[in-house]
């Protein structure tokens, strides 16, 4: 091999290891209301309609213009005096946290975004924060765990706000539903190195002994990996019998064909972030069966938003899509809502508004502390075509354990 | 840590990685060609088994028998019509071609099938199987036999073949190829497409054993490059060899080190393969004319006497 091509050759995987970090490019276009030029409030989002968590990006944009819409139809928002349309913006980050940032820029200095809404996952969510922080422009974001968030910026958020559930939920809800099947009390975690991976990863561990459980191994990797079989193997000598997992779905994909391949058929396997969406057993489909998550709980059952949940019911089935395109319908209805009652687009007012909410939406009766709302949770199983609801006790279903699919 | 199990593993994988950076293999050592849409036709074949899956309803390689020729068919024409007119004018153009070429391909697939990662059904995709004790996954069994049957395939049309001794030909000496009469815009744009079909294989492979999204292709053009630069351009066995030592350096690499530096250790590698390349090359070359030194001396006493 010649220099010339050798050093083309290098040139070309360096400038590909940097793209890869990028994925492929290019936004997409907003949607929404109409008017002149400065008649319309414009909100705006960065979200990831590609790449390694395209599964969330379009229930998200669902949720968002579904508000949007409501809004627009009961006539607009009242700010400065005027009525005005309002029209959500959206950019394709393509799952790339450097491409949110520059989006978010772009929102609010190139298309006056008064606000913005967040994406899904720490990873894209703090990003966003960051830019709403530094733009002083009022954020409200879901789908993101809020330690993992705050530990974001940890002199704490200014326009930033997040409405979620948090690791420590997610700890008390693995650990109980665990409880309620027959095992050796030994977990295997298995957590990419993402914020919510090492936030999730480290609280199981700490938590594991005070719920009489014993962390048997711990697999850490990077988003991307798809070779699971010596973490698998090694999981397996350890007799873990309980899987608690965070990663990004592809990952989790094979992960769970790995796991059935090499004959690791867990008492009880959950898979927060990977099971957060439907897609996860439209990709794996009877694998999928008895894969557990920590979600939100069931929606608020308020008259106000029967129409718009029994929209995404239909739509999304009886899975967690549904309940998130509930819970980024009530983040932008919070930021609406913000803008409503301040009477103005002014930051500051806005910003100010949206800390002193105190209402019911889908998400849960909001109000925030510290800039974060903890929503209710629950553990979710897939049985059959739906995620039903298995703890706590009482909540509706019955934890099947082993885990069907891996058996 | 069971070592066994690791190193197999490794091996194993490292069949899937053979399959994937032989055809860029193909492409860079007949033409001097560095493809940067490979990973992107890689996805491609995949999305397009899906396709025929569905339109058919049958397994993901069976649906080979129609994603190989259509891929071939597609990348035929770039190459003819496109990539080798620009590279007469050097390494950049095609280069920055490619790249397009990869965009295109990811935004295209996107707008077609959306962003969610896929994976491809079947059976064996799930299965296990043990060997002598060690419990392994029953694709990885499969793509190292896909694996070595494509490498000894190519190596076969390369040696043994009238097309193989043109496109040989063609890549040691374009000019003086074509002055033999041998086709050499043919013979490149057949070779694209002979990389585009393997590329597809690859690409089933990859969607059977893992799953796949429109912008996956980064990652494995990445590995491609690597196996490229472990194991030469020069011989199809060369890409399986290095095919093999990627999969295993990556698997113990990842077993003794963790697996957030599983990827640290390829390009790790990588860099110090690249760095002492050339070094090593020149020591190979240099003991080659010391063993030809007395055959020359031999020849000149001949001469004289």
């Amino acid at each position: 091999m010649s220099k010339k091509s050798l050093a083309a050759l290098a040139l070309a995987v360096l400038a590909l290891a940097g793209c890869a970090s990028g994925g492929s490019g290019g936004g997409s276009g907003g949607s929404g209301g109409s008017g002149a030029p400065g008649d319309t409030i414009k909100i705006g989002a960065s979200l990831p309609l590609t790449g390694a968590l395209a599964s969330f990006g379009p229930i998200l944009q669902a949720g968002y213009q579904a508000a949007v819409d409501e809004v627009n139809a009961a006539g607009g928002l009242s700010a400065d005096g005027q009525s005005h349309q309002v029209e959500l913006v959206v950019l394709d980050s393509a799952s790339d946290p450097n491409k949110v940032t520059d989006q978010s820029r772009t929102l609010v200095e190139q298309n006056g975004a008064v606000g913005l809404l967040g994406s899904i996952s720490p990873a894209l969510t703090v990003p966003a924060s960051t830019v709403a922080d530094l733009e002083k422009v009022p954020m409200v974001s879901t789908l993101t765990p809020n330690q993992a968030w705050k530990a974001g910026n940890p002199s704490g958020w200014q326009y930033a706000w997040n409405m979620f559930f948090d690791e420590q939920q997610i700890s008390d809800v693995s650990f109980g539903t665990a409880d309620l099947a027959q095992t050796t009390k030994k977990i295997a975690i298995f957590a990419n190195t993402d914020e919510d991976g090492i936030a999730n990863g480290a609280l199981w561990e700490d938590q594991a002994p005070e719920h009489g459980y014993t962390i048997a191994y711990r697999a850490d990797f990077p988003a991307g990996t798809t070779d699971f079989t010596a973490q698998i193997n090694q999981a397996k000598a350890a007799g873990a019998d309980i899987l608690f997992g965070v990663m990004i779905p592809p990952d989790a994909f094979a992960l769970w064909k790995q796991m059935k391949a090499l004959a690791w058929d867990p008492q009880v396997a959950f898979c927060q972030k990977c099971n957060s969406q439907a897609a996860f057993q439209g990709a794996l489909g009877e694998l999928a069966e008895g894969a557990s998550v920590v979600y939100l709980a069931n929606p608020s059952d308020a008259a106000e938003y029967a129409q718009v949940t029994a929209r995404f019911q239909k739509e999304y089935g009886r899975t967690v899509d549904a309940t998130s395109a509930l819970a980024s319908y009530s983040a932008a209805k919070v930021l609406l809502d913000a803008i409503a009652t301040a009477g103005s687009t002014d930051a500051d007012k806005v910003n100010a508004a949206i800390g002193s909410t105190k209402k019911e939406y889908p998400i849960g009766n909001v109000s925030f502390t510290d800039h974060v709302f903890s929503a209710d949770v629950a553990g979710l199983q897939w049985q059959g075509d739906a995620q039903v609801s298995v703890f706590p006790a009482g909540s509706g279903g019955t934890l099947q354990a082993p885990v069907k699919g891996l058996q | 840590m069971d070592i066994v199990t690791v190193v197999v593993s490794g091996l194993l994988t490292g069949g899937l990685y053979a399959t994937v950076g032989l055809g860029l293999a193909l492409v860079f050592g007949v033409m001097r060609l560095v493809n940067l849409a490979h990973g992107d036709l890689i996805v491609l074949g995949a999305y397009a088994s899906t396709l025929v899956m569905a339109w058919l309803g049958v397994d993901p390689f069976l649906s080979l028998l129609l994603v190989v020729p259509a891929m071939a068919l597609v990348a035929y024409p770039v190459q003819r019509y496109l990539l080798t007119g620009l590279l007469r004018r050097g390494l950049e153009p095609p280069l920055v071609a490619t790249f397009g070429i990869s965009l295109v391909i990811s935004a295209a697939i996107t707008q077609l099938f959306s962003g969610n990662a896929r994976s491809l059904d079947a059976p064996y995709a799930s299965a296990g199987v043990n060997v002598l004790g060690v419990q392994l996954r029953l694709i990885d069994v499969i793509g190292l036999g896909i694996g070595v049957a494509l490498t000894v395939l190519t190596a076969l049309v390369m040696n043994r073949t009238r097309w193989g001794a043109a496109l040989r030909a063609s890549a040691a000496d374009p000019v003086t190829a074509g002055t033999m009469g041998i086709n050499v815009n043919v013979v490149y744009a057949i070779t694209f497409a002979a990389s585009a079909a393997i590329a597809a294989v690859g690409g089933v492979l990859i969607g059977v054993a893992y799953s796949f999204t429109p912008t996956s292709g980064t990652s494995y053009i990445l590995i491609g490059f690597t196996v490229v630069v472990l194991g030469g351009t020069g011989s199809p066995l060369g890409t399986l060899l290095g095919g093999l030592a990627l999969g295993l350096v990556q698997s113990v690499g990842g077993a003794l080190l963790g697996g957030q530096y599983r990827d640290f250790v390829v390009y790790a590698v990588f860099i110090v393969v690249l760095a002492l390349k050339p070094v090593a090359d020149r020591i190979v070359e240099n003991r080659r004319s010391r063993l030809r030194q007395p055959v020359v001396a031999l020849r000149a006493e001949g001469a004289s006497s």
